[in-house]
């Protein structure tokens, strides 16, 4: 079926060239859940077509993380094998991180991370007959704000929709954060680490939880309400 | 004979060009056939241009909040960044002028190097006989 920017998609469906004609002519990007054969956008998953200019994409409620190259995930620490850690990040399969991507490591100097430990990461290469790659610092070599996520916080998981929302450009954390003093990690794999003192900690959480069923306008207009009302409680 | 000969060559060009089309034919993508009209990009990171998912408020954690004070800045600052240059154009210029000068000479005999009008007056310091007059 030919289908058009913003109804609701399944996979096989065709995107009507339509959508694009009326582009200027340079290249048009398609994100995630569109595919291109002979010449033709067809549809791989099944959701919302959405575009935000030369961009398509579609949009879906997701649970299982699949790993794309350059997003930022929340990784477990499982297994050290030789010159690499296994890190959980909730796909199909364990990444692997090198001990020598970490800022300032080097082969004698390896950085102290043990099995068990959380980590901010940044998904290097994510390709779909080989395991994801992982790094912790960005293209200069330093770690920015990639790496080790303290212990004295909670991580939690939730939707990849979620954690999406939560990212958006309307920054709807900055809105809740106002005088509350916390640290948070959000990854795209679905995870939040949340470091705070435990008066602010439940209360975040529960705020989190409940904007899972709001809208992108709704979450940007009510964020900061929910959470002061969910602090009282 | 000759002309005879220019045909049989010809045909047998067209026919390897067809083998090796029939060989490549599954190797050849749709990108290669239809042009580059499409971008693929796997994550929803950038059609969304969702932000960087590290935030800490209120003095939780000094250094990340240093990172995204960074980050803020170079946001608010890029467009009069992008047009004031260390370097101007011109003396770029005069620069890249003065290495094709050296790098010219370079390439230059040794004759034709002395012979060249712009080169430094020979000011060698000559040795002055004493005045033995005294």
């Amino acid at each position: 079926m030919e289908v058009n920017v913003n109804d609701v998609v399944l996979p096989g469906d065709r995107v009507s060239s339509s959508n694009f004609s009326n582009l200027h002519k340079s290249s048009k990007i398609l994100g995630p859940g569109l595919r291109l054969f002979e010449g033709q956008v067809y549809v791989s998953k099944g959701g919302v077509l959405k575009q935000n200019k030369l961009i398509f994409w579609v949009e879906s409620q997701k649970k299982r993380y699949v790993p794309a190259s350059d997003e930022f995930v929340i990784g477990i620490v499982t297994q050290k094998s030789g010159d690499y850690y296994k890190v959980d990040i909730g796909a199909s399969e364990l990444a692997s991180l090198s001990y020598l991507s970490f800022e300032g490591a080097t082969k004698k100097l390896r950085p102290d991370i043990k099995v068990g430990d959380a980590l901010y990461t940044k998904v290097l290469t994510a390709k779909r007959d080989m395991e994801p790659e992982l790094v912790c610092v960005d293209s200069h070599w330093k770690k920015g704000r990639l790496g080790f996520l303290n212990t004295n916080g909670f991580i939690f998981t939730c939707s990849l929709t979620l954690t999406q929302k939560l990212l958006s450009k309307n920054r709807p954390l900055e809105k809740m954060a106002e005088n509350r003093k916390f640290e948070i990690a959000v990854g795209l794999n679905g995870r939040i680490w949340i470091n705070a003192d435990t008066e602010v900690v439940k209360p975040l959480i529960n705020t989190i939880l409940e904007l899972e069923l709001l809208s992108e306008e709704e979450i940007n207009k009510n964020c900061s309400n929910i959470f002061s009302k969910n602090c009282k409680i | 004979m000759k002309f005879m000969k220019k045909t049989k060559d010809k045909v047998e060009k067209e026919l390897e060009k067809k083998e090796t089309e029939d060989l490549f034919s599954s190797q050849i993508t749709d990108e290669m056939k239809f042009g580059k009209n499409f971008i693929i990009e796997p994550s929803i990171a950038r059609c969304k241009e969702l932000i960087n998912g590290r935030l800490s408020f209120n003095g939780m954690n000094p250094e990340i909040e240093r990172e995204m004070a960074a980050d803020k800045e170079d946001r608010t600052n890029a467009p009069p960044q992008a047009k004031s240059v260390d370097v101007s154009d011109l003396e770029m210029a005069k620069f890249q002028m003065s290495i094709t000068n050296t790098v010219a000479k370079k390439f230059q005999k040794k004759n034709e190097r002395h012979s060249k009008v712009n080169v430094r007056p020979n000011n060698k310091a000559k040795f002055l006989k004493p005045n033995d007059d005294d």
